[in-house]
């Protein structure tokens, strides 16, 4: 299947500058075929009116922006022009690499170098532009005879649109494409076409240094005379920046860039190169400067270490909204970004009468020495300026939330279920399950939830011992890794919720009906059932896949109820009442326990009020009140908690080195100075030497501060917090898996999964592991 | 550059498992007492051997087996530039106490005691693998001269790039960070190992995937070396008239 054919001949300029003839082997092969029949075959339906586009070098380096779009789609790269990228210019290889390895796009490199059936050799005399031309024709006349692709040559090359054209091959150009098939992304072309036209402007500012050479700057990063960082703009000044550095570096926690000029360029979010300056150049943030100092003093202890930015890793890169300066004219102007932390980028647009009033995404294409502002293009705009709907899609876009719908080809997977024909479980998938119908399984959330993700379930058990379960939606079983959804899900990350709606990461029909686990009907789930003893403490834990069918969906306030014994609810419940009641009661003891045990251990619980709106028929804000909080919340998450902990524990067992784990680093000692100082005002110290003494030394404030002081030591307390991260096991000491907060030594996120991906991934781990079905 | 791409194709087009061309030639040098040309993609070796005969320097001589003397040494146009090399130089010195560790475990020596068998190797065109062709080259020479072995013995590389494991390394990818080399060489029949080097770290999981890569690219090799001899067989004997084929 594989012949050799070609040595290829190349001559390659070694760093000296001197000319080395290199000689490799190339092979081709007749099994490449495959790859394309693969494309073939996923006919899916909203991709098969599409044509294939096969682009050709140029087009790749001029359209690539067009072609990264997400509408786009079918796009067959030829291994001829991503070989030589690969070496020449490894960015746009990369964005290629990243277009064809989203499922969503439909699009693939096919090697037509190494495949038999379109290999050419180099003539003799012939130029490899030429002959990379004949090779293009090749793959073209291929495609055209021997599969069923619709495929189109995209080429602005004249010899090449000629000679295809005689050979009876379809060309078209970029904009014709876009203009038949992707007819609203023509804004985007127009951008991407002005913006090759456009001449440098120069604003004749001198004094942005030359960035180093990029070999410079790693082998600098290497040997530690280098810094390489994510630059952070100050938000309160936006001349002021700083470089993270790692904990244990022993110049602090940041370098301070003071000032544009330092800055070089660089933008809030871009990973940069920084070199720390001699000593005598430290000066010290615009925060700490005294407004009563007139004397400049040769000792100030707030010079913290400053560095200056001498070239720039990787460009962060996103669309930022943005909105045109007043009184803006001529056709490039300047328009000022949403966010703060980023400087007014200059553009170039015909449409300015149009844009005066709205908001726009604009994206940055590159900074220039001589220029004061950065060069970008218009990508597309939101909507008028103060507008509702407007302003949320602003704060969507800022915070990167996608709010597409999906797709037809994403829900293709999906069972169906409606009013007429609702989906059942299957009885083959119920036979490998461990059938647990028959319990009595309630879920407890806010009134009118509809998406239901956990259930809970007790049974008394001799020698007062419990059987404890909780049971989670499985949304592994309809969402398939790698699939579509899978994909869009995994971008996606979480649901957001916003006051007046839900962005879903899953769609309505897996989040609202089939996964979420409504009573009255049988679910798949993924269950933790523990046996407990009467003071919560571990005696066994089984892990697995069951059906469960809950019995009741009660809300916060109904469980309440039930626990105080209201008699509506003996009422309502009738016959159940007496079971039902008797289960949220021994619930009730075991949360008492086993939190009260997680306290003792140092656990935190800071959480400030929660606030709800209330919105008019018009989706406007009347009102807002305190969410009121039941004991019955803090009882599920304690029990989600301990459901995590055990999931943690058992998957870091079988993957030590890749599990996924929560951890909640220690906070830093100097950020507690604020809560320190309020609790010294009535001559309280507080401990902050462990979580276990904080929560201590705040429970002892009781006595001397008043009720909503309190809150505020709460609140200063949260505000030391540092976040708490995902991990993988390997990278990290096992003492470091310690979640601080919550006081745990392991912990992950595996209740949620139809809000969160981290569920979903952890129910792949679980299934993974080998259960008992018994 | 990617030594293996997401398309599951290497640099060359060949896939993680396959191997290069091989060709081989035998009995080209008639001095010698066995010779053989051994090619594997653009690696070109040529083996000479001379033995067994009598000692030349007596105080080496055994009393009850024969020494082998092994010679590894590159042309200098093998490489991409003209080197000088001198015949002490550490790595072709290192080679050559390799080759003859594998032959002196596969060589029945104790059928010619107080003699020595001379392997000379010489690398015409050097592209990666040199040393597992230089063994294969010489255990082919050495069948050409008649020697008794226990088994052929037979070399092969492999690496492994993202946990993939690939075999026979040209000189991009053994000189490559991004893979270890590691050349090893059996017995076919037994699988026993008699040579085993590795370069760079792997992680103990993976050395197993890797080793086995290896151990299958012997065999592959070890099918072609034996069709070549059978042939070669076969072409003797009849030109001699022994047997009509």
């Amino acid at each position: 299947r594989m012949k050799r054919v070609d040595d290829r001949i190349l001559f390659i300029k070694t760093k000296r500058g001197k000319i080395r003839r290199i000689v490799r082997e190339h092979y081709t092969r007749r099994d490449l075929s495959e790859d394309i029949f693969l494309l073939q075959d996923k006919e899916l339906v909203e991709v098969s009116g599409y044509p294939y586009i096969i682009p050709d070098s140029a087009t790749i380096t001029k359209y690539l922006e067009v072609l990264e779009n997400p509408l786009v789609k079918n796009i067959i790269f030829p291994q001829t022009f991503t070989r030589a990228l690969q070496i020449h210019n490894l960015s746009i290889y990369k964005k290629i690499r990243a277009i064809t390895d989203d499922d969503r796009k439909h699009s693939i490199v096919f090697n037509n170098e190494n495949f038999t059936n379109t290999f050419t050799k180099k003539r003799e005399g012939e130029y490899y532009q030429d002959r990379n031309d004949r090779a293009i024709l090749m793959l073209i006349k291929w495609l055209r005879d021997s599969t069923h692709l619709n495929s189109v040559l995209v080429s602005e090359n004249e010899t090449l649109r000629s000679q295809s054209k005689m050979m009876g091959v379809n060309v078209l150009s970029m904009r014709d494409i876009i203009q038949e098939y992707y007819p609203s992304l023509i804004d985007l072309l127009d951008s991407v076409e002005s913006l090759l036209e456009s001449p440098d402007i120069d604003d004749a500012f001198s004094e942005y240094a030359d960035y180093y050479d990029e070999t410079v700057i790693e082998s600098g990063i290497k040997s530690g005379l280098y810094i390489r960082g994510t630059i952070d703009v100050d938000e309160y000044n936006s001349d002021e920046a700083y470089i993270s550095l790692g904990e244990t570096n022993k110049l602090g926690k940041s370098i301070f860039i003071p000032g544009k000029v330092l800055r070089n360029r660089a933008i809030h979010g871009d990973i940069v190169a920084v070199e720390v300056l001699p000593k005598n150049h430290w000066v010290s943030p615009s925060r700490f400067l005294n407004n009563k100092d007139t004397e400049v003093s040769t000792y100030n202890n707030h010079d913290v270490p400053c560095g200056r930015i001498i070239g720039i890793i990787s460009r962060s890169n996103r669309d930022y909204v943005c909105t045109l300066k007043e009184n803006s004219t001529g056709s490039y102007i300047l328009v000022d970004p949403w966010d703060r932390k980023i400087p007014s980028i200059r553009i170039n647009t015909r449409q300015q009468e149009n844009l005066i009033d709205k908001r726009i995404l604009v994206k940055i294409d590159n900074w220039p020495i001589s220029s004061n502002f950065p060069n970008g293009h218009y990508v597309g705009h939101i909507g008028v300026i103060g507008e509702k709907e407007t302003e949320i899609k602003v704060l969507l876009a800022e915070n990167e939330i996608s709010i597409d719908n999906f797709t037809p080809s994403m829900l293709a997977d999906l069972p169906d279920n409606d009013v007429n024909n609702p989906w059942k479980c299957n009885d083959s998938e119920i036979e490998s399950r461990r059938d647990i119908r028959n319990w009595r399984v309630f879920s407890i959330d806010p009134p009118g939830c509809q998406d239901i993700d956990d259930a809970l379930s007790i049974q008394e058990l001799p020698g007062n011992r419990y059987r404890v379960g909780v049971h989670i939606a499985d949304v592994t079983h309809f969402v398939k890794e790698n699939s579509l959804l899978d994909v869009e899900a995994r971008s996606r990350g979480t649901s957001v919720y916003l006051v007046d709606r839900r962005i879903d990461m899953l769609p309505t029909v897996l989040s609202e009906r089939i996964c979420s686990l409504r009573s009255g009907t049988d679910r798949y789930a993924l269950s933790v059932i523990w046996e407990l003893d009467e003071n919560g403490k571990i005696m066994d834990t089984w892990f697995g896949r069951t059906v469960i069918r809950s019995s009741y969906e009660l809300s916060y306030y109904q469980a309440h109820a039930i626990l105080n014994d209201n008699p509506e609810q003996k009422e309502f419940f009738g016959d159940d009442y007496a079971p039902l009641k008797a289960d949220l009661h021994n619930l009730f003891n075991l949360y008492t326990k086993i939190r009260k045990k997680r306290l003792s251990a140092g656990g935190l619980e800071f959480d400030g009020p929660e606030i709800k709106f209330e919105l008019n028929e018009d989706g406007d804000p009347i009102n807002f009140k305190v969410k009121k909080e039941l004991e019955v919340m803090k009882l599920i998450a304690e029990f989600m908690i301990f459901a995590n902990v055990s999931v943690a524990k058992k998957i870091y067992q079988h993957f030590p080195d890749s599990a996924i784990l929560r951890r909640h680093p220690y906070p830093r000692e100097d950020r507690f100075d604020d809560l320190k100082d309020a609790a010294y005002t009535k001559n309280i110290d507080i401990d902050v030497s462990s979580n276990l003494t904080l929560s201590k030394s705040i429970r002892m404030c009781k006595r001397n501060f008043a009720p909503n002081e309190r809150k505020m030591l709460s609140q200063l307390a949260t505000r030391a917090m540092q976040e708490a991260k995902y991990i993988s096991s390997g990278m990290f000491e096992t003492h470091e898996y310690y979640h601080y907060g919550l006081a745990v030594p392991y912990y992950t996120h595996f209740t949620s999964p139809i809000r969160r991906y981290a569920g979903k991934i952890y129910e792949s781990f679980v299934i993974n592991i080998r259960c008992d079905r018994s | 550059m990617d030594l293996l791409s997401p398309e599951g194709l290497r640099i060359d087009g060949r896939r993680p498992t396959e191997l290069r061309n091989i060709q081989t030639n035998m009995g080209l040098l008639q001095s010698a007492d066995g010779s053989a040309y051994y090619e594997q993609g653009n690696t070109k070796v040529l083996a000479a051997v001379y033995g067994p005969r009598e000692g030349a320097m007596r105080s080496k001589m055994h009393h009850d087996k024969a020494i082998i003397n092994c010679e590894y040494s590159m042309a200098t146009f093998s490489t991409g530039e003209r080197k000088v090399r001198s015949k002490g130089d550490r790595r072709s010195v290192e080679i050559s106490l390799i080759i003859r560790q594998v032959f002196e475990s596969t060589v029945l020596v104790n059928l010619f005691p107080r003699s020595q068998i001379d392997i000379y190797v010489q690398i015409l065109q050097a592209d990666g693998g040199t040393r597992c062709a230089a063994i294969n080259a010489a255990s082919l020479a050495l069948i050409d001269a008649g020697i008794p072995m226990k088994d052929f013995a037979v070399a092969c590389a492999a690496g492994c790039v993202d946990g993939t494991p690939i075999v026979d390394l040209n000189y991009r990818e053994d000189s490559s960070y991004q893979s270890p080399d590691m050349p090893i060489a059996i017995l076919p029949k037994s699988n026993k190992i008699t040579m085993l080097q590795m370069d760079q770290k792997l992680h103990l999981d993976t050395f197993e995937k890797v080793l086995q890569c290896a151990v299958d690219g012997c065999h592959q090799i070890y099918d072609i070396m034996v069709t070549k001899v059978k042939e070669r067989t076969e072409e003797l004997v009849t030109s001699r008239g022994v047997l009509q084929v």
